[in-house]
């Protein structure tokens, strides 16, 4: 039941370019992508910005359809921005719809911010559609690293993260065998007003913390029994290795951010 | 508390927990802000932070938001910035007033509802300043709508949330305490 609707990970694991490029690269480029959207000023330079995206899409091979199924969950919100600006912009008068005026500006100023949206959902999804979770998260750790001498632990962050990734279809397999075990003693998770619904949480939720405390002990105690003790001169089993293909990448977008801000 | 490996792995089970129940069917809670929808994933943040302390609750947090992008991000990086914004708020005057002022039901309760206030008055604050520039809606216009929809949510989410943990407290305190070693 939750299984079926549930896929771990948006990854698509296919083999490209893109998906061969290192995690930290990609993290940056991304962070860089997002910035230099919001400095953007001119409809010029979303049209780069947008080749941007195209370029990396088909590197990745992403099928339209990801990118399109992305974009669903905030299609209210891009739908509400339109409206809004379309409405609200004073400016020269285009139509009139009762005591609603649309205006040339609002118009284009919808424009701009629906395509600032659809830049910024499409691109970030990418990340996780060509990265692997764990490959992430490696990531994270790296790029924390410098931060390590102020007080980030970054070794225990990406730990905890390895960690709860590599349990988190275990507690859902748990969650599944418990729903099911509850329903068949009666329980009901579907209907009832909005406070039953969440007392009737409960016979689902307390056995799940209890194995969750029970399966932390056992881990923990598997790990200090192997002499698991923090990052200090722990070796790795993936070594994280920059290449030339992101060099070429990273110069690619350095040379599509400036035009992007020149134009 | 017991080692720190105890302690790291710990956090680690409850973003994992977190993370799965932020995966469950949500509801909208108000008819006409559909984009706001509830999940139960503030409930082990908060048995985390009562068991273990407020620094480990924000590191739950962390967890969460960060497995929820890698796994399946639905609003994608602000989405996840606002839900993480606004649940450190909560669990940190939670985790503070539990662990420094009362340690005890009442603690927690008081916690709880004083971080749902703030945490509902932050949650209008970034809406305000961070979310709806980015989103690109023109802010004037739509404050009515935020007084009538991002307010009341987070107090409801609050609220739900601290009635289920308020619920599941006296179940697990004991666990809870075997496991941390705490001082009732």
């Amino acid at each position: 039941m939750l299984r079926g609707s549930i896929t771990i990970g948006q990854y698509l694991p296919i083999e490209s370019s893109i998906h061969r490029l290192d995690p930290r690269t990609k993290i940056i480029a991304v962070l860089a992508y997002v910035i230099v959207l919001f400095l953007i000023s001119a409809y010029t330079g979303y049209l780069v910005m947008a080749g941007l995206t195209a370029i990396i899409a088909v590197l990745g091979k992403i099928p339209l359809r990801m990118l399109a199924r992305g974009l669903r969950p905030i299609l209210f919100i891009i739908v509400l921005t339109v409206m809004l600006n379309a409405v609200m912009t004073p400016g020269e008068l285009l139509y009139r719809i009762g005591p609603l005026s649309i205006t040339e500006e609002g118009l284009l100023q919808a424009g701009f911010m629906a395509s600032r949206l659809l830049l910024l959902i499409m691109t970030t999804s990418m990340l996780t559609l060509t990265t692997a979770p764990i490959d992430l998260t490696d990531g994270i750790e790296y790029l924390l690293g410098p931060f390590k001498r102020i007080g980030v632990p970054a070794h225990e962050l990406a730990m905890m993260m390895t960690i709860a990734l590599r349990f988190i279809p275990t507690l859902l397999d748990e969650a599944e065998r418990i729903m099911k075990a509850q329903m068949a003693r009666g329980a009901d998770f579907e209907t009832g007003s909005f406070i039953q619904r969440a007392k009737n949480m409960i016979p689902l939720l307390v056995p799940l913390f209890i194995s969750a405390f029970r399966r932390a002990d056992d881990l923990a105690l598997a790990m200090e029994a192997r002499c698991y003790r923090g990052g200090e001169g722990r070796s790795r089993f993936k070594v994280l290795h920059m290449e030339k293909l992101d060099a070429a990448a990273a110069l690619t977008l350095a040379l599509g951010f400036s035009a992007a801000l020149m134009v | 508390m017991k080692s720190s490996t105890s302690r790291l792995v710990s956090i680690a089970l409850f973003g994992a927990l977190a993370t799965v129940l932020m995966w469950f069917p949500k509801f909208p809670l108000l008819p006409a802000a559909p984009f706001l929808s509830y999940d139960f994933s503030d409930v082990p943040v908060l048995i985390g932070t009562f068991s273990m302390g407020p620094v480990p609750g924000v590191l739950i947090v962390i967890v969460k938001n960060v497995l929820y992008f890698v796994t399946r991000s639905r609003s994608g990086l602000i989405g996840t910035f606002m839900n993480w914004s606004t649940t450190t708020v909560l669990i940190l005057v939670a985790g503070i007033i539990y662990h420094y002022v009362r340690r005890d039901r009442w603690g927690a309760l008081t916690g709880m509802l004083v971080g749902t206030g703030l945490m509902a008055i932050v949650g209008v604050i970034l809406n305000i300043h961070v979310a709806l520039p980015i989103w690109g809606i023109p802010t004037e216009q739509i404050i009515p709508l935020i007084q009538t929809a991002v307010l009341p949510f987070n107090l409801l989410r609050g609220l739900i949330s601290t009635l289920v943990t308020m619920l599941l407290y006296r179940r697990t305190t004991d666990l809870m305490r075997r496991h941390f070693k705490l001082a009732s």
